[in-house]
């Protein structure tokens, strides 16, 4: 009788702890893909519609620890017709891709302007992942993305420099630089983007500057026909641990 | 990638403070500009410039004791109405 009440207390546990597993795995299996679908559609978001940049740099003595940099993008718009193709999820490294593309006659963009899409069919590829330990080299990308918009940004609407030199016997030494950069910035493409060897993310951005201006319907101040830059994104931060112990009175 | 955005930044700023005319042999430079890209070329819009010399030795004639002094010459372009502009050749 006591042997048959374990077997089936056994069996219980069994059944219990396989369903939750199950159901766990297919939540970080859903989690990732919705992660990764709102990537793509933010990276699409950002192309189409455009988003607003922000960066600082700041360099001191020429000390490459002494280095900051900081770039913040946002956007916020309301597009239709976004649809979502290509979805993969890897179980082993739990990481989902996904890609967003959207076709449109004409929107109003970021600065409010008026943008004649002509039927163009706009494509952006987002990854996601249900955990942090997995999320590494996606945030490496998203990093390599965000520094892409930021030389982007300098390239179309330029920058500022401010700078404290220091001159001895008519050389130079760069004792404080400063960059700044706002701006809005729409209808940039990625071409390509991937990680090297080491795991730090590039990301090749183009902004075709014709095509946008007769999108825009007037001309477009920039460099050339064709802008391109390239975003890096490292993967993880050398310099973190000078930087703790410089910050420790 | 930080050692090498460091180094761009020097560069820059190399650039720009070498487009200052009448640098001090010895001193510092406080520099801001606004830089632009124009097909490939990068444009120096410098719209503050200031110079400090810390010293400088005056005569001033026979009998009198050597003076050392300490001076600070301003030159500071954002008091102007109009601001300078240098552009890179």
């Amino acid at each position: 009788m006591i042997s048959k009440r374990i077997k089936i207390f056994l069996v219980l546990i069994i059944c219990v702890t396989l369903f939750v597993t199950s159901v766990w795995a297919g939540n970080k299996k859903m989690m990732a893909i919705m992660a990764a679908k709102n990537d793509a559609m933010r990276g699409l978001t950002e192309q189409v519609y455009g988003l607003k940049v922000r960066s600082s740099e700041e360099v001191k003595n020429m000390t490459a620890d002494s280095y900051v940099g900081k770039t913040d993008s946002k956007t916020s718009a309301t597009l239709s017709g976004i649809k979502i193709i290509d979805v993969i999820y890897d179980p082993q490294k739990d990481i989902a891709r996904a890609t967003a593309t959207m076709t449109a006659r004409e929107i109003v963009n970021i600065d409010g302007s008026n943008v004649a899409l002509n039927g163009k069919v706009f494509k952006h590829v987002g990854f996601g992942t249900s955990s942090s330990e997995n999320s590494a080299p996606l945030k490496a990308l998203r990093a390599a993305q965000v520094d892409a918009y930021k030389q982007m940004a300098q390239q179309i609407a330029g920058f500022t420099l401010e700078s404290q030199t220091s001159v001895e016997n008519y050389m130079l030494k760069s004792d404080l630089i400063q960059t700044k950069v706002q701006a809005s910035l729409a209808l940039s493409e990625i071409v390509d983007f991937g990680w090297d060897n080491s795991g730090d993310a590039y990301v090749k951005m183009i902004l075709k500057v014709d095509e946008v201006a007769a999108m825009l319907g007037e001309a477009v101040v920039g460099a050339g026909d064709v802008v391109e830059v390239e975003g890096l994104g490292a993967i993880q931060d050398d310099f973190k641990k000078t930087k703790a112990a410089t910050k420790k009175p | 990638m930080v050692e090498e955005r460091t180094l761009e930044m020097d560069n820059l700023n190399k650039q720009m403070v070498g487009q200052i005319p009448d640098l001090p042999k010895d001193g510092r430079v406080d520099a801001k500009a606004r830089i632009t890209n124009e097909s490939g070329k990068i444009i120096f819009d410098i719209y503050h410039v200031k110079t400090d010399v810390k010293e400088g030795s005056l005569n001033f004639g026979e009998g009198r004791q050597e003076t050392e002094i300490r001076e600070v010459l301003l030159h500071d372009s954002t008091k102007k109405n109009e601001p300078s502009v240098y552009k890179s050749k």
